[in-house]
């Protein structure tokens, strides 16, 4: 997949919070990569500021939008997709205002999150009709139409009235709806909700096969792991202002005062924790978790998973497990925005 | 050509507009016209002038009730929640992110809108009519008529979410208050040219005897420019407004 954001980087009053040491700032330049730019942009419903001074550029790949809920994500979504146009500041998609000009639309497609449709349409003809908007005539739509709810897995059900289709059903047509076309950009928000097991892998695997044949996705969730799934690219949101955006991985060593955890899972590990105590210096507690099991914490997870393994040898120990819960979406969530 | 050259090229590509309107428009027209609303309006309708027929009301008093009441009516329920309804089932998204300037597609649904209104109009007016013979012109009026009213609601539906009552405010003291004078004031009212395409008139009574056609151009001219300019209007709003859907 290719590199999807110009940058990892932590908002500059992110980096202030966490570490004073770690700074990032959107570059003047619009680099050539860059789908979505949002430069200065606010958005206020009434008393309420829903974007603050928020500024991003996505490149191609899937990136995914997390935060709280009401902390701007949909309303990102809303500018990008021409719905909603910014109190101040600038939204450009592939250069042009989605506000003003609507060609830009031949070249985005949007799920929305809302579960509305014209119920009474088959999805076949739902997807068909939304195509037509996009210059083909009635043939050409339908088979772009079928071709879509094909990619989604829906072939069997097409013929359904939408009414009739249960809530995973709809999610994946309204998914078809937005690729129909083939667009370069496609925004989803929410698209796996009401989705049952089956289909949520399957549809995780098309979102991640959308970025990788090089289109820009933008995927907003509340679910942390399936984010993960589809992408390491995350943009993290949080009362309206930009915590962080990059690779998750990247991103979590930058907070480098923040320890991780480690578990390690080993026949003996009493032993080996006070092994680890003793001759660590970067290991800052222990704790015998299980018969089986030790929990670490760290300042250096490199250096934890070469060093590790190495003690355990010169016990004559061998490591049957090591994970770190920390180094995932969902510590690097909790840190930047539920603990901040 | 470049990436960004090609995906410039891509986004750039705007399908004609009309053809995509008159689809948008048909697919509309075809869901509205199945509406339980539009089933309900035709039925109670149905039944009405039958009932008055049978009675024995008058001509005039069908003809009246077809064209200066039912045919406002129709508009302001079928014209003033266009976009509303959208809004309020969500779905306009749908329309809205695609390559069409929504003053079109706007314009598409308000003549999707507009298909119900005049169908119950234009039934109404030929069901109403005295003879065959007047039959035509009646229908002809009511649809202008109707066409014209169903564009004005729509637009005051773009600009206000108390359309409803305001229309039912225009209809009762403008079109009916106002348009019963006799004169320039008279004039400005839509209702006033409904009377006159139609050979009408004002009932009986005092104003009625002052009252005086007009030239049936000038009616037609009155009843187009306002669809027109309420269309305009209507697109140039649609355009220029946000649309944020309730959550």
């Amino acid at each position: 997949m290719s590199a999807m954001t110009p940058s990892t980087e932590m908002s500059e009053e992110m980096s202030e919070e966490m570490s004073g040491e770690v700074s990032g700032e959107v570059s003047e330049e619009t680099p050539e990569t860059a789908r979505l730019i949002a430069r200065g942009v606010s958005k206020s419903f009434g008393p309420i500021r829903a974007l603050n001074e928020f500024d991003l550029e996505i490149g191609p790949g899937v990136t995914g939008l997390l935060g709280p809920n009401g902390s701007g994500k949909s309303t990102l979504l809303k500018l990008f997709s021409g719905q909603l146009r910014p109190d101040t500041g600038t939204v450009r998609v592939l250069g042009r205002d989605p506000f003003r000009d609507v060609s830009v639309f031949a070249a985005l497609g949007l799920c929305p999150e809302q579960d509305k449709f014209y119920e009474e349409l088959t999805g076949l003809d739902f997807v068909t009709a939304l195509t037509r908007l996009h210059g083909y005539d009635a043939r050409a739509a339908r088979e772009r139409a079928a071709a879509a709810m094909a990619r989604v897995g829906m072939t069997a059900h097409e013929r359904k009235p939408i009414r009739a289709m249960s809530r995973g059903m709809r999610q994946r047509t309204k998914i078809a709806q937005a690729i129909a076309h083939d667009p370069a950009i496609v925004l989803l928000d929410e698209p796996l909700t009401g989705a049952d097991p089956v289909a949520r892998a399957e549809l995780i695997e098309l979102i991640a096969r959308l970025g990788a044949e090089g289109r820009c996705v933008v995927v907003s969730s509340h679910v942390l792991h399936e984010v993960e799934a589809m992408t390491h690219q995350v943009v993290l949101i949080r009362f309206g202002r930009l915590r962080a955006q990059g690779d998750i991985v990247r991103l979590r060593t930058l907070l480098d005062d923040r320890p991780y955890r480690i578990r390690v899972t080993t026949d003996a590990p009493r032993p080996l924790a006070s092994r680890l105590l003793e001759r660590l210096d970067h290991v800052r507690a222990v704790s015998v978790v299980a018969d089986d099991a030790l929990e670490l914490t760290t300042l250096e997870l490199d250096r934890a998973c070469f060093d590790i393994p190495q003690l355990a040898g010169e016990l004559g120990q061998t490591v049957r497990g090591f994970t770190s819960p920390d180094a995932d979406l969902e510590s690097l969530y909790r840190y930047l925005i539920e603990e901040a | 050509m470049t990436e960004r050259a090609r995906l410039d090229d891509l986004a750039g590509r705007q399908p004609p507009a009309l053809p995509a309107a008159l689809f948008w428009t048909r697919l509309h027209l075809v869901r509205n016209l199945r509406r339980r609303a539009f089933l309900l309006w035709a039925l109670g309708l149905g039944i009405t002038l039958v009932a008055l027929r049978l009675v024995g009301a008058p001509h005039r008093v069908l003809e009246q009730l077809a064209l200066v009441y039912l045919t406002p009516l129709l508009g302001l329920f079928f014209g003033s929640g266009v976009l509303r309804e959208e809004l309020e089932d969500q779905t306009l998204t749908y329309g809205f992110t695609r390559p069409v300037r929504r003053a079109w597609l706007y314009m598409a649904r308000v003549l999707a809108a507009a298909g119900p209104a005049l169908t119950l109009a234009a039934a109404a007016a030929a069901v109403a009519a005295r003879s065959p013979g007047v039959a035509p012109r009646l229908v002809a009026s009511a649809l202008l008529g109707g066409l014209a009213y169903t564009c004005l609601f729509a637009a005051v539906g773009l600009r206000s979410r108390g359309s409803t009552w305001i229309g039912l405010g225009v209809f009762l003291v403008w079109e009916l208050g106002v348009g019963a004078v006799p004169g320039f004031l008279g004039r400005l009212t839509l209702v006033t040219h409904v009377r006159s395409l139609s050979g009408l008139g004002l009932d009986a009574g005092v104003l009625g005897r002052l009252w005086e056609p007009v030239a049936w151009p000038i009616s037609l001219a009155a009843l187009l420019g306002v669809t027109a300019l309420s269309l305009a209007l209507g697109g140039f709003w649609a355009e220029r407004r946000e649309f944020p859907l309730a959550r």
